[in-house]
């Protein structure tokens, strides 16, 4: 059985931080990533960025776009499909 | 104490700090929100409490730093931190901007503003987090750089997520170009206001919280967002600015070559195209770029990474390489070595200098060379000469330090060209004291009137337009400026009221917080005031509407020019700007023989006075207009003074 998921692609990351605070708007309708799925994680010795996707993603089941991919402006994030276990 | 309730948009609270009494206090924000928040806040608090005869940097002195009730919020660039002080170099009002993500991070932390006074009686630094404060031994940090800083609070904090604003060594030798550095590279560079932190030895401050902002109407607010979204997705000028940075955009002549610049100290405006070439924007891409980088919520990530190779295999990550650093460093220099430019950018950042002062005064300490007033043995053995990429890395040093000439320049270029004399005062490039390292000031008009006549003493971040570059459909300049003119770079019409509106409506946009670059100063397609009373309202609940918004932008920008008028003494002869522009053409390039005339920039002055209801013989302000705005107490101060017409 398939099932969509949140598919990052780090390098294009710019670090903005919009998808994390998107995420946890979304579930609390307050600014608050910190009830985020999404989190960014920079590396600062190499100038990049890691983007961490929780277990906890719903992938915004009641949203035609999730939250984080419709706030994304760099294209960092995408929908895609898993094999669910 | 604060009450636990908590408003939308705001965080709620505001942090009062005393380091010479070693307290904090808490209070609520609610009664200062007429001014909106960030740099309106600031300046009505810096305006209210500065004694008008206080040095910047006595224990008196006041440093308010703000985020408004956009910044932590999802609208587009809403990652803004005003900074107000008293500047070291104008006496009058500095309002430094930074983004990055401090600004954010200190609403997570419960807080929309900290004010500072007083005078700590060893390093200290302020510790924010979760609707509390604490002021921390910084013994250990003095002495270190930004970069250091930044990491050792995270390590004392344990929390590699902490945000920190600090100063390196020039704020603690309390340089006239020492600027507050956030994220390690985000800079409020203006007004020397590094060195009041440093005046009050405070090293630091560091943010960190997990308290989420209320939204009065969730719905509302995150559809107007994507909506603005796709609009600045849509503006060829985002487009130009996510592609190519403020570097690609802006600098070394623009995305055409042609734009004029400064070049030597501002002798010329003219940097010719195979000097200018070893400095584009693509020659950094492509040798050293590594990604970009952004502010919080910034779609558009103007600013590039960079890795350069430095010694033992060991490689430097350079950020906040823009347009102002390739100009100050480069073409105002005559320096075209890319290298040296990005070196030169980091040992800003680790020293916590502000790129455009020392670009300044530098400049003019070449120039003093090229002129036989600075020699060798003043330089201990540097030749200062144009190109010399080597003298102006040490000269960094020097002046962040106050070692050898760099203890004359680490006091303005005002100041310095005072001290030295014989003639070196006039090719000192400022404005009211503040130093300049500008481009198209001799052929865009309105440009110039908006970097003189600023209040943070230059600079063409307030009421300077781009419309002379963007240009405009004739009948929205008519409705808007009265004239079509105001769109024509030689022109001297419509100029005035054009830097009046901006000044109103930048003053509105550093107080919500956001970042010009999501505005229409560059693109008059994305966001106005009329947006933004959209995005307050959803936010806030608070219902302003667009003109009563530039109203209270209006308010703002005359708080700073009564600051202005009480503190520092200015007058109308402050907003004509240095005689090199009127005097030394354009040497060649599309705008060869552009200079700025006398009397018409005169005239140009008088049509600003008149937008603005201020007096055209002293510049001051009038009753009618303090009147109009409702500004009682600052007509009153005024008046006392006898600087009232």
């Amino acid at each position: 059985m398939l099932r969509e998921t949140i598919v990052s692609h780090a390098s294009l990351c710019t670090g903005c931080r919009a998808c994390e605070v998107a995420c946890g708007f979304r579930r609390t309708m307050k600014m608050d990533p910190f009830r985020s799925s999404v989190e960014i994680e920079k590396d600062e010795a190499e100038g990049k960025f890691h983007i961490h996707v929780q277990e906890s993603c719903d992938v915004c089941q009641d949203l035609e776009v999730p939250a984080c991919i419709q706030i994304c402006q760099v294209r960092a994030l995408s929908l895609g499909r898993k094999f669910a276990q | 104490m604060v009450e636990e309730k908590q408003s939308s948009g705001w965080a709620g609270r505001l942090l009062r700090v005393n380091l010479t009494e070693m307290r904090c206090e808490i209070e609520p924000i609610d009664p200062y929100l007429s001014f909106l928040g960030g740099r309106g806040l600031s300046d009505w608090i810096l305006f209210e409490e500065s004694p008008h005869d206080i040095q910047p940097t006595d224990p008196q002195s006041v440093i308010a730093l703000g985020a408004g009730p956009l910044v932590g919020m999802l609208a587009p660039g809403a990652s803004r931190l005003n900074v107000s002080t008293k500047s070291v170099l104008t006496h009058g009002i500095s309002t430094a901007n930074v983004g990055g993500h401090f600004g954010a991070e200190l609403k997570y932390a419960g807080f929309d503003q900290i004010v500072i006074q007083g005078k700590a009686s060893y390093p200290m630094f302020l510790w924010v987090h979760n609707g509390r404060a604490e002021i921390r031994s910084a013994r250990g940090l003095w002495g270190k750089t930004t970069w250091e800083t930044e990491e050792a609070i995270r390590k004392e904090l344990q929390d590699e997520k902490v945000r920190v604003a600090c100063i390196g060594p020039a704020g603690e030798n309390l340089c006239a170009q020492a600027c507050l550095i956030a994220d390690k590279a985000r800079a409020a560079g203006w007004g020397g206001c590094g060195a009041v932190f440093g005046s009050k030895n405070l090293k630091a401050i560091a943010v960190r919280g997990t308290m989420p902002v209320k939204v009065f109407n969730p719905e509302a607010f995150w559809s107007y967002t994507i909506k603005l979204q796709e609009r600045i997705s849509r503006s060829r000028a985002a487009q130009i600015l996510h592609r190519y940075g403020t570097h690609g955009a802006y600098g070394v002549g623009g995305p055409f070559g042609s734009t004029p610049q400064g070049v030597r100290n501002h002798q010329d405006e003219y940097w010719p195209a195979e000097k200018g070439m070893h400095l584009r924007e693509i020659v950094f891409r492509e040798k050293w770029e590594i990604g970009r980088t952004a502010c919080f919520s910034c779609p558009i990530s103007c600013t590039h990474l960079y890795k350069l190779p430095v010694k033992d295999g060991r490689s430097l990550i350079v950020e906040g390489v823009h347009t102002n650093t390739v100009r100050g460093l480069g073409s105002n220099l005559d320096i075209t070595d890319p290298e040296a430019i990005l070196l030169g950018q980091a040992l800003i950042n680790q020293l916590g200098l502000n790129t455009d002062g020392v670009a300044s005064v530098i400049g003019w300490a070449f120039e003093a060379y090229e002129r036989g007033l600075l020699t060798l043995e003043d330089t201990d053995g540097l030749e200062l000469s144009w190109g010399n990429a080597q003298a102006m890395l040490a000269l960094l040093e020097q002046i962040a330090y106050r070692k050898g000439l760099g203890d004359l320049l680490a006091r303005g270029v005002k100041e310095a060209s005072r001290i030295l004399g014989r003639g070196s005062e006039a090719f000192a490039m400022h404005t009211k004291g503040q130093e300049m390292n500008e481009q198209t000031v001799r052929s865009h008009k309105g440009w110039a009137l908006g970097i003189f006549t600023s209040t943070r003493g230059s600079g063409h971040l307030n009421g300077a337009s781009l419309i002379e570059r963007l240009g405009m459909e004739p009948e929205r300049a008519k409705a808007l400026f009265g004239t079509e003119e105001v769109a024509r770079p030689e022109s001297y019409e419509g100029k005035g009221k054009a830097t009046a509106w901006f000044e109103s409506f930048k003053s509105v946009v550093d107080s919500l917080g956001i970042c010009y670059y999501m505005t229409l100063w560059i693109d008059l397609e994305l966001i106005g005031l009329e947006d933004m009373a959209v995005l307050l309202e959803s936010a806030t609940g608070k219902t302003i509407e667009a003109q009563e918004l530039l109203t209270i932008g209006e308010r703002i920008y005359n708080i700073e020019k009564a600051f202005n008028t009480l503190h520092a003494g200015l007058t109308r002869k402050d907003d004509v700007g240095p005689k090199r522009f009127y005097e030394t053409p354009i040497s060649a390039g599309p705008f060869a023989g552009a200079s700025l005339d006398l009397q018409k920039y005169n005239n140009m002055l008088d049509e600003y006075y008149l937008a603005h209801g201020w007096d055209l013989a002293s510049g001051w302000q009038t009753s009618s207009c303090l009147d109009r705005l409702g500004l009682k107490e600052v007509k009153e101060r005024l008046a006392q003074a006898g600087k009232l017409k």
